[in-house]
């Protein structure tokens, strides 16, 4: 018996070890690398992006990463966390560029003053060199840097927080530095779409667990540097979540012919231009049949080889699905498949692989002063 | 007598000019790395936030791998520039034999010993040049690298940029872990430098000078 206990032990153990060797999708909405994968800073409308740092006794170092829509150019900005700290900071449009504004104490002391009066993403993305940026939409990444045992509740101040990172940065360890990097149940965050400073929705971020086990100093951490999946999680992690997010079909349900209902596709780590993908689509109609066990396919349509989406956030509107079919009046509602999302770059996962994305369903709509509004946001289920 | 063609001839009348200059990332023998000393490891990691600059006039860099590594990790990032790092890398100067692959591919991309699908380490030692193209960042990670594979090092690997007229990257930076295996250490720097008051110190100064551990056993 004892045997048996002693081999199930180790089994047990053997399965823990493998679980904490691979990055995983969190149910709970807590981990160690964070995605939204969709912000929208757009005429009206705003985004507030809000990371905690639900650990009581650890502080956390991260990175925020703003990425714009056409070739995932980013901007980003280095957050500091006491135990149980909350960083937040919201993008709006004002005029041609998007502006991050921050009164967060847990931001840099250095740029606390230039995010206070507002910081534009689309000035820092072209003076860096790039052209042709849109941060109107994008999405956003949290990158965990690394996480400190106070083995208190206290507060820690920002400045030795800042000398940590600081530290690190030179190649050094600080000291209650967990060398086992930022552990899966301590961040978690969303965005708040707003309109008017109403807050009209919220959407949880996509949380992974177990991306981060290897703390790392010098220059790659350093806060004017790039983020990057490969360089702050590792090609193993990069690619282990590349493949959590690879599906082949999405399924979603329409209403009001589609009417301001649209399905934000985000494929994460590319990052570069003129990426492609095509797909297929399949429109149900449930309205006319509802009470029989069948479902009538009307269509594929379009087809196939005619539909595309381009950059790295693809915005798909469901009516204008629709209106392509072959008899639009007769989908009022239904569901919607869209099958097959194949790289036609070598991105992600390679050419002709299925891509891996996070696909959202957003609805818009105008508020009484006739200004826009997102009412719903909604991350659709990975099948 | 052996003729030699007219090509070779001006090969070698030119020879300097074909020379590529490759940027050295670190200085193992230097004061860079802080050394993390476990039961089992030395821990080196490069102590200096290190940029390089790039020009067309330039090839690309390289940099050390010694003996008993057990685990190697370099991040490279754009810095201050933008575009995109293009080349190929490899353990041959003058990169002979390119492979074409899915940048996917984690057979070419990365080095695990304990899995059998990442074995870039093993390409690179049969000189094979290695792709890397239009990256934001470069990331060379190899992990659990076995005695029989590490005892073949004390090589550079070489990253040859890849210009491309619109290409606009000026600077990398970069951050560097090496692990090495101690007991592999102490006992090569003990049968070497007898005297040697500091072991991995010593292993570092001298890590040019010495011959290979292999042909010391008996």
């Amino acid at each position: 018996m004892k045997k048996i206990v002693n081999v199930l032990t180790g089994l047990s153990l053997m399965t823990s070890m493998a679980m904490a060797d691979n990055a995983v999708l969190a149910k709970d909405g807590l981990g160690d690398f964070l995605v939204a994968p969709v912000y929208f800073a757009k005429n009206d409308i705003c985004t507030k992006v809000t990371v905690f740092n639900t650990n009581k006794t650890n502080s956390i170092l991260a990175k925020v990463a703003f990425r714009e829509q056409s070739s995932s150019n980013e901007v980003d900005l280095p957050i500091f966390l006491s135990p149980g700290d909350v960083w937040s900071g919201t993008v709006c449009q004002n005029g041609n560029d998007v502006v991050l504004s921050s009164i967060d104490d847990s931001n840099h002391p250095q740029i606390a003053d230039v995010l206070k009066n507002g910081k534009s993403l689309t000035q820092q993305s072209i003076k860096a060199g790039h052209t042709d940026v849109d941060f109107t939409t994008g999405y956003i990444e949290i990158y965990p840097i690394a996480q400190f045992n106070e083995k208190s509740t206290k507060k820690v101040e920002k400045e030795i927080l800042v000398k940590r990172w600081d530290t690190l940065i030179k190649g050094k360890t600080p000291s209650k530095l967990v060398t086992s990097g930022v552990d899966g149940y301590s961040l978690s965050a969303n965005v708040a779409f707003k309109t008017d400073d109403k807050y009209t929705t919220i959407l949880p971020m996509v949380a992974f667990k177990g991306t981060h086990d290897k703390t790392l100093r010098g220059s790659a951490i350093a806060y004017g540097n790039d983020t990057s999946p490969e360089v702050l999680l590792g090609t193993t992690k990069k690619h282990q979540i590349l493949k959590l997010l690879q599906h082949k079909e999405v399924d979603f349900t329409y209403s009001n012919r589609g009417k301001d209902q649209y399905i934000v596709f985000t494929y994460p780590f590319g990052y570069i231009d003129s990426q492609i993908r095509k797909y297929k689509v399949t429109v149900r109609d449930m309205s006319e049949n509802k009470e029989k066990a069948e479902t009538i396919i009307f269509s594929p349509t379009p087809k196939p080889q005619g539909a595309y989406m381009k950059n790295e956030v693809s915005i798909v509107s469901v009516e204008d699905i629709i209106t392509k079919t072959k008899n639009p009046a007769m989908f009022v509602e239904g569901q919607i498949q869209i099958q097959d999302i194949t790289n036609i770059t070598d991105v992600q996962l390679g050419n002709k692989k299925h891509a891996s994305f996070i696909a959202t369903y957003v609805t818009f709509d105008k508020n009484k002063e006739n200004k826009d509004e997102v009412l719903n946001a909604t991350n659709i289920p990975f099948k | 007598m052996r003729q030699i063609s007219l090509l070779n001839k001006l090969y070698l009348l030119f020879f300097p000019f074909f020379l590529l200059a490759f940027d050295k990332l670190y200085d193992l023998s230097g004061d860079e790395f802080e050394i993390v000393t476990t039961k089992d490891s030395y821990k080196l990691i490069l102590n200096k936030q290190k940029f390089t600059e790039y020009s067309f006039s330039d090839d690309g860099f390289k940099f050390f791998l010694p003996y008993f590594t057990k685990e190697f990790n370099l991040k490279i990032l754009r810095y201050n520039s933008i575009g995109y790092i293009n080349g190929f890398l490899s353990m041959d100067k003058n990169f002979n034999h390119k492979l074409n692959v899915s940048a996917s591919n984690l057979k070419y991309y990365l080095t695990d010993y304990k899995k059998n699908n990442q074995k870039e380490l093993e390409y690179l030692l049969k000189n094979f040049s290695i792709p890397y193209k239009k990256l934001t960042s470069l990331s060379i990670e190899m992990y659990n690298i076995p005695f029989k594979v590490s005892k073949n090092f004390n090589k550079y690997l070489y990253f040859k940029i890849k210009k491309l007229p619109k290409n606009k990257l000026e600077y990398i930076s970069y951050s560097v872990y090496i692990v090495l295996d101690k007991k592999l250490v102490d006992k090569y720097t003990k049968y070497y430098f007898p005297k040697s008051k500091n072991l991995i110190k010593t292993f570092l100064k001298n890590i040019n000078k010495v011959k290979p551990y292999y042909k010391e056993k008996k």
